[in-house]
């Protein structure tokens, strides 16, 4: 299930809230969650279901397991079973086919490749389990005890299948004690509605626009065309994942959990490196604690850490070529950031580093967007005019001026308007009432709008008949 | 902390009040009267998914159930109006120019809704509705409304278009000669109308025609309506919110047709012009324009003054009953439906000019206003509809004695594979066994889904036997 959907929003998630809060006691509202959680997630791919809980189990398992032998050697095997089983499925599910498709192709082979669909969330929670094992092994938090307490922290369905990455030691404390108050639960809702507004309202309507100039034949695409593409697809993949960890905050919130930030105005980065401490803060948390500090980190290696960590953060987004030279695109440029351009950059006015940062940035997305690697080159060309298309067309000049109100909105929520607000109100705190209130229409408002939208996506003439 | 005490007040009201809309939305879903049909969609609504434990296992209950619930959600056409209303304002509109593409992709099964007949017509054979795998059922794609009036934009693909003429080549060759065969392809008009700086897509349509053209087989008629309606491009040649071409767009094809078949053509005075007003067609329902919505057509049609006598025939050429030239029964959003009523599999005009002469017309819904000036120059007129009917062409003409072969398309039918997949089968296809059993049936309604061979015809290349 997806949380821009009517199905889950007006009819999952009002019995959810519904029956947690009916019931007293912590331990039946985490069952309930629980419950939720599992059916949220068998929604629509019930067979995998399964999987999550084994995954939960194994690391359940092996946290005890660790805890018993804490200090002795043999307490390593928990480590090394995390990493099989976790990296194990998430290769198989993953991986696999890229892995056989190119062996396939090197040495002329003919291996069958594992056919199963991708289960939903399976790079997220693998990666939440494998934390907490490395996490209990180290000592940053205690091992929990209970498996259903365990297995809530896994399936929690907040974020469950688009992040953020919740790490245990973040909320170990409130599986076993979260107190309801009123201001948590409305500021999830807040939270809430305007993640579904960047969802509905922005990325998919940047996504209406920009499949059919950046899916479309190339060779009739104009250079504009193709920036407006790449810029529509920059939006679109930075408001729909954006907009998805703020309902996952909000609902969390809702439910008295308190996720850390997953997404800092990323498009406000100065450079690269301030970059990736802005836009999936949870995955690149991850990588950072869990891959490139063990490896040595900035103390030794330092280039064939970075190599490693950018190109397994590339490869995470997807099991594509494209997806790896993405991922060591951005290492390529914090390690030059490392060597000199950081220096460089500190001599330049503001604005001049952001237009550096936005343009990589954005370029960078093209890398992403086209998992060909010929078609990624035909259109690198396009970008800058290397080929014979048109520069400007009339169709590109209509697409955006008939959504320049749109685009406008969409890069004023680029920016941290709503912590300026917030700001302004804790500041002045006469204005506080007011602000609650402006803040309560405001995200009604948003609400209504993205129901608004949600309903007329699914107007679908049938036109076939009389052709 | 007094502070938030003093706005808790509003802090528990509001959160409270949301969650009151969630429940309430659910619970209006619930209880709110289901709708069968979408009358603007022309679809039936998706309904409630049964609960078996495969439709379970393979996600299939999931999916339906969503589209179940946006399907039915509580004031849904108010909610689709007010979208709309909110898309209008993303940006400045240009008042006489505006792009559509790039609709959402259909959630539901989505089947058509039959139009609808008056009771002594009911009985339409099933083969009437095109079936919902067939690909792409949905080819209206990228769309431009300027001046009020909308224009598809037209991408030809090479390869689909030389394909579609080694199809007709390929009949040319294994019919008889002294079968006439005749190749007229229909533009939508979009190189007319476009405005001048849409440059890519400048002559496009006539550019794809011309070339198709140069690949056929010099002794194919072919009939250029490009230039044919060219001249007369001020005049009321396609409707403004339909994606078919009006009669009097076909009547200037049809003149250009009489000199291909070397026919004197019937000048239009001396046809009755009958009006049939306020008609919003496929293109507006597509869009829900605003600008589309304050033009809308009228269909004017032009009848031929001899007496014809038609009848309808099922998709395995069976079944006659009777059916109209002109079907004046029409109106509203079905006003096109006029000419030749729908579109049956098979049709069959005859008319009041006893000459002997007979031709067969394979089409898509485009013909129909072409047509009926046909049945001035010829005995019988033959009408096949290449999506429905399943049988063989060359048997087709035997059977009738037809020497006279047309094939009347719009151009983004000759663009499409499906086009040559079917009529390949139509030119190979042996005679299917009428149905013995209702079991024998639905595999026959299977063949027209996936276009396959009968399995009793073993040799795919071999000629058609013409004694089976």
């Amino acid at each position: 299930m997806v949380f821009s959907s009517l199905l889950f929003l007006f009819l999952f998630l009002p019995i959810n809230v519904f029956s947690y809060y009916v019931l007293g006691g912590l331990k039946y509202k985490n069952i309930i969650l629980i419950i939720f959680s599992l059916f949220f997630y068998a929604w629509g791919e019930p067979i995998w279901v399964l999987l999550l809980i084994f995954s939960a189990l194994i690391d359940y398992i092996n946290g005890l397991f660790i805890e018993y032998y804490r200090g002795k050697k043999i307490a390593q095997i928990g480590i090394y079973s995390t990493l099989f089983f976790n990296l194990g499925i998430l290769g198989l599910f993953k991986y696999s086919a890229f892995f056989i498709n190119n062996a396939n192709a090197l040495f002329s082979l003919n291996i069958e490749s594992f056919k199963y669909e991708l289960p939903i969330g399976i790079s997220f929670y693998t990666f939440q389990t494998i934390s907490y094992t490395i996490d209990v092994y180290y000592g940053r938090v205690k091992a929990q005890k209970s498996f259903l307490n365990f297995l809530m922290y896994v399936s929690l369905y907040p974020q469950l299948v688009a992040g953020p990455i919740v790490r245990y030691s973040h909320i170990a404390r409130e599986i076993n004690e979260r107190r309801f108050n009123w201001a948590d639960f409305n500021a999830g809702v807040v939270r809430f509605c305007i993640g579904l507004f960047k969802k509905v309202a922005i990325a998919n309507v940047a996504g209406s626009l920009c499949t059919p100039l950046l899916d479309s034949d190339l060779s009739t695409l104009s250079v504009g065309g193709a920036w407006w593409g790449l810029l529509l697809f920059s939006l679109q993949i930075y408001f729909d994942f954006s907009g998805y960890s703020d309902m996952a905050i909000g609902l969390g919130r809702m439910f008295g959990f308190h996720f850390h930030e997953n997404f800092r105005y990323p498009y406000l980065s100065a450079s690269i490196t301030d970059f990736w401490r802005r836009w999936h803060i949870s995955l690149g948390s991850f990588f950072r604690d869990y891959v490139y500090i063990p490896l040595g980190g900035n103390k030794s290696n330092i280039v064939r850490n970075l190599f490693v960590v950018w190109a397994l953060t590339g490869f995470w987004h997807g099991a594509s070529w494209n997806f790896i030279l993405w991922g060591l695109y951005f290492g390529l440029i914090i390690l030059l950031e490392k060597l000199f351009i950081a220096q460089l950059l500190q001599k330049l006015p503001h604005i001049a580093r952001h237009i550096y940062a936005l343009f990589l940035i954005i370029f960078g997305w093209a890398l992403f967007y086209f998992t060909g690697l010929e078609r990624l080159w035909w259109f690198i060309k396009i970008l800058f005019g290397a080929t014979q298309n048109e520069v400007w067309n009339l169709e590109t000049l209509l697409s955006v001026t008939e959504n320049i109100y749109w685009l406008i909105l969409a890069v004023v929520l680029c920016f941290p308007c709503y912590h300026w607000l917030q700001n302004m109100a804790e500041k002045h705190v006469k204005y506080l009432p007011i602000y609650h209130y402006f803040l309560a229409a405001l995200s009604l408002l948003l609400f209504i709008v993205s129901v608004t939208l949600l309903v007329g996506s699914t107007y679908n003439p049938f036109l076939y008949f009389r052709f | 902390m007094k502070e938030i005490n003093w706005s808790g007040g509003i802090l528990r009201f509001y959160a409270l009040f949301f969650v009151g809309i969630l429940i309430s939305g659910g619970i209006a879903f619930w209880i709110a009267p289901k709708n069968q049909i979408s009358e603007n969609e022309n679809r039936k609504l998706a309904e409630l998914p049964s609960l078996t434990y495969s439709n379970i296992i393979t996600g299939k209950f999931a999916a339906e159930a969503e589209s179940y619930y946006s399907d039915n959600f509580v004031g849904r056409n108010t909610f689709i109006s007010l979208a709309n209303i909110i898309n209008n304002y993303r940006g400045i509109h240009n008042s006489n120019i505006r792009i559509y593409k790039n609709y959402p992709t259909p959630t539901a099964d989505t089947l058509p809704i039959d139009i609808k007949l008056p009771p002594d017509t009911m009985q339409i054979d099933t083969a009437l509705q095109p079936d919902p795998t067939m690909e792409p059922f949905n080819m209206i794609e990228n769309l431009v409304v300027y001046n009020k009036r909308a224009l598809q934009i037209f991408t030809p693909v090479k390869s689909v278009l030389t394909n579609y003429a080694d199809l007709l080549n390929q009949y040319r060759q294994e019919l008889a000669d002294t079968i006439t065969l005749y190749c007229m392809v229909i533009p939508t008009g979009a190189d007319f109308y476009l405005p001048d700086n849409f440059s890519r897509k400048k002559n496009v349509e006539k550019n794809a025609i011309d070339y198709f053209y140069t690949l056929l087989n010099d002794t194919i008629k072919t009939i250029d309506v490009c230039s044919a309606l060219l001249p007369h491009k001020q005049e009321y040649l396609h409707f403004n919110t339909d994606h078919h071409w009006t009669n009097l767009g076909a009547y200037y094809a049809y003149r250009d047709f009489c000199k291909a078949a070397d026919l004197v053509p019937l000048p239009i005075d001396s046809c009755k012009r009958v009006v049939i007003h306020n008609f919003l067609g496929t293109l507006y329902y597509k869009t829900l324009s605003e600008e589309l919505a304050q033009n809308p057509d009228s269909v004017i049609y032009y009848k031929i003054p001899n007496k014809t006598t038609a009848q309808s025939f099922s998709k395995t050429g069976s079944q006659p009953k009777p059916a109209n030239l002109y079907a004046e029964y029409h109106k509203g959003r079905n006003a096109y439906g006029v000419f030749l009523g729908h579109d049956y599999p098979l049709m069959s005009v005859k008319s009041d000019i006893k000459n002997g002469k007979r031709i067969l017309v394979v089409k898509d819904s485009f013909g129909n206003a072409f047509i009926p000036f046909l049945a001035n120059h010829y005995e019988e007129v033959w009408i096949l509809d290449y999506r429905y009917y399943i049988g063989n062409i060359p048997k087709l003409l035997k059977d009738h004695q037809i020497s006279n072969l047309l094939f009347a398309h719009n151009i983004f039918i000759i663009n499409n594979k499906y086009t040559r997949t079917k009529e390949l089968n139509l030119l190979r296809q042996a005679k299917p066994k009428p149905p013995v059993t209702p079991k024998d049936s639905t595999l026959l309604h299977k063949d027209t889904v996936k276009i396959p061979l009968p399995t009793s015809q073993i040799q795919l290349n071999s000629p058609v036997n013409q004694s089976e």
